[in-house]
């Protein structure tokens, strides 16, 4: 985890941004606890009020869970917003191959076979 | 009892402790062993005693002041600025409850060490020279009368040294004032030598009083460092 | 933010000759690290003394670690303090400091001492160095390092920073952060220091104390939207002077602390807005309690 001290970014959502990251992309897993506040401060040297505040937007986002006494976890909703990202990044995908297409003068029902031929020769490998 | 030995060994250094109860009082009847002996070897026994025992009762006098002098370096060694106002450097005792009560056990610990070792010290020299009373059974009682009022004298006049040094934080200021109390030693001595049981009755209540007004005021002037002034 | 407390306060008084210290509600938030900003003589240091239970004049209400039953004893034990100046005779040697302690307080870690002046290098390894050998920052680490070696609950450390070299300071704040860790919530640190940005990496929570009374206090995060950095164009100066909390003007520009709810005045001028570092914020509103004004 990356900490700047001078972008103008808030340092809280700094953290809360890469770790939302990490989160999303199955790094941490649903149900693992986060380190403690107090640890995390300690690690990356700033203050416990920063760290807990990190914590509680990620739980506003919905990502994680604060159970006292013990901590916060990763919430079990991932795995739809894990489909959710990926889904975007379909379609971002396909949107890039229609421009690239388009430049290469394809046309829709080329492009659509040669999609079909790459999936038939991802089921056979 | 534990305790407060505890505590005078934990707030004073070992060598301070080694040098006072040791090395000093050793070195003292040491030389007072050898004046002894060349005196005696210089006149004989009974001349020197028929003569008034002057030069004895000089030993008995140089050794207190010995002594005295070097309580007096000894204790700005260990406790100097301990009752200077203000005292910041007692901080550390006031974040804790039990501070105030060491420190204090271990000062009357001090005090009793002073004690014993004014007493001691006269009467073991005469011993060390071959010259306490009994040994040539002449006024016996009236010597060690004398001896115990020159002891207790002693105490007194360290105690009022040493605890007055202890509000100023320079040294000088108490050598000065130790210069003053050995003229006051010296009258105690001499008289003592006239009406010692007079001399150890006013030395003993003198020594009483000093002692516990010194305490006293110390104490307050460590509680008093809780407030303003 | 709510917080539970580690020290409650009410009606805090204390006369002096200029000024009053006066708090009437005082509480420090447990299992964070809570800064005391104020200017030298605003009173920073006989609050301190009267937390530590060194100062006993004055009046008032404390009660310490949520316990119905006040014992005095029991709190100095889970109290580590440490003075601004030496609060050790200069006569003892480190080794005899080490008995002392071991000697005033219950939990004294005698190993833990040893080690931590060991890391801090007081006195150069040797245990038979008087404290008056030693210099201001290694006076300050061997406090520390009685302290550290307790088992406290609440750390009061009145300018701790103060004597340190820049490497130093930094070490005293991640020992904070590793005492705070330690507790799990449960131990708190309370300092003071008039000079914050010094420790602003390591401070949660903030009391501003102005000539006795606390003038604005919250937690960090909070306080940075609370008040919020402003620069702007020499041509808004004026108007945007009548709008800002604080304000400083040059032919280039300007430059403020201007309040959350304030902003929307400012709609219209090229501004932009940016997070005030905390040592901004307490110069912003001591300004604004002082009423010094340096800058136009």
């Amino acid at each position: 985890m990356k900490i700047l001290q001078n972008t103008g970014e808030p340092i809280y959502l700094q953290i809360s941004r890469q770790l939302k990251e990490e989160i999303l992309t199955g790094k941490l897993e649903q149900g693992e606890y986060l380190p403690s506040i107090r640890s995390l401060a300690k690690d990356l040297k700033i203050s416990v009020i920063t760290t807990m505040k990190a914590y509680e937007q990620l739980e506003a986002e919905g990502l994680v869970t604060g159970v006292q006494g013990k901590g916060f976890y990763v919430n079990a909703q991932d795995s739809q917003m894990l489909k959710e990202q990926h889904l975007r990044k379909v379609e971002q995908s396909l949107e890039e191959a229609i421009a690239a297409a388009r430049i290469a003068g394809m046309t829709g029902q080329e492009l659509t076979e040669m999609l079909k031929t790459l999936l038939r020769y991802e089921e056979e490998i | 009892m534990k305790k407060t030995v505890k505590y005078y060994r934990t707030f004073t250094d070992i060598r301070y402790r080694l040098l006072l109860i040791v090395v000093v009082p050793a070195a003292i009847l040491g030389l007072r062993a050898g004046a002894g002996i060349w005196l005696g070897s210089r006149y004989a026994a009974n001349a020197v005693l028929a003569a008034g025992g002057m030069t004895e009762e000089m030993l008995d006098f140089l050794c207190c002041l010995f002594l005295m002098l070097f309580d007096l370096l000894l204790d700005y060694w260990a406790f100097g600025g301990i009752a200077v106002k203000g005292t910041d450097h007692l901080g550390c005792l006031k974040t804790s409850a039990r501070g105030i009560p060491a420190m204090a056990a271990t000062m009357r610990a001090d005090q009793v060490r002073r004690l014993a070792e004014s007493v001691a010290v006269p009467l073991l020299g005469r011993v060390v020279s071959g010259t306490f009373p009994g040994a040539q059974g002449i006024r016996k009682a009236e010597e060690i009368g004398y001896l115990l009022a020159v002891s207790v004298s002693l105490y007194f006049v360290s105690t009022l040294a040493v605890s007055v040094a202890r509000y100023w934080e320079k040294l000088e200021a108490g050598m000065s004032l130790a210069g003053l109390l050995i003229i006051v030693l010296g009258i105690f001595w001499a008289a003592g030598q006239f009406w010692p049981w007079a001399v150890l009755a006013a030395a003993a209540s003198l020594s009483a009083g000093a002692s516990v007004f010194f305490d006293r005021k110390m104490i307050r002037r460590w509680e008093e460092s809780f407030y303003d002034k | 933010m709510e917080f539970t407390s580690v020290i409650d306060g009410a009606n805090i008084c204390k006369k002096f000759k200029n000024f009053t210290l006066d708090i009437p509600e005082f509480r420090i938030p447990k299992g964070f690290a809570t800064a005391l900003v104020g200017e030298n003589g605003a009173g920073k240091t006989t609050l301190m003394n009267i937390l530590a239970g060194v100062r006993l004049d004055y009046q008032g209400k404390l009660e310490y670690f949520d316990e119905r039953e006040q014992n005095v004893e029991k709190v100095k034990e889970r109290i580590g303090y440490t003075a601004p100046g030496l609060y050790f005779m200069p006569q003892w040697s480190i080794r005899q400091v080490e008995e002392i302690c071991g000697l005033l307080f219950d939990r004294f870690d005698r190993e833990k001492f040893r080690d931590i002046c060991g890391k801090l290098n007081i006195g150069d390894g040797d245990g038979k160095k008087t404290v008056a050998k030693l210099s201001d920052g290694n006076r300050m680490k061997l406090m520390l390092a009685s302290v550290l070696a307790r088992e406290t609950d609440c750390l009061l450390l009145d300018e701790p920073a103060s004597p340190l070299d820049p490497l130093m300071r930094d070490g005293l704040c991640q020992m904070i952060r590793e005492y705070l860790e330690s507790g799990d919530g449960e131990r708190s640190v309370f300092f003071s220091t008039h000079n914050v940005s010094d420790m602003e990496n390591v401070t949660d929570y903030c009391m501003i104390l102005e000539r006795g009374r606390i003038v604005e206090q919250g937690f960090v995060e909070e306080l940075k939207e609370k008040y919020l950095l402003v620069k702007g164009e020499h041509c808004d100066a004026e108007a945007a002077k009548q709008v800002l909390y604080s304000f400083s003007g040059s032919s280039y520009g300007f430059e403020g602390i201007c309040l959350a709810k304030d902003l929307d005045r400012l709609a219209g001028m090229d501004v932009k807005v940016e997070t005030a570092t905390l040592s901004q914020i307490c110069v912003a509103v001591m300004k604004a309690y002082t009423g010094l004004q340096l800058t136009a």
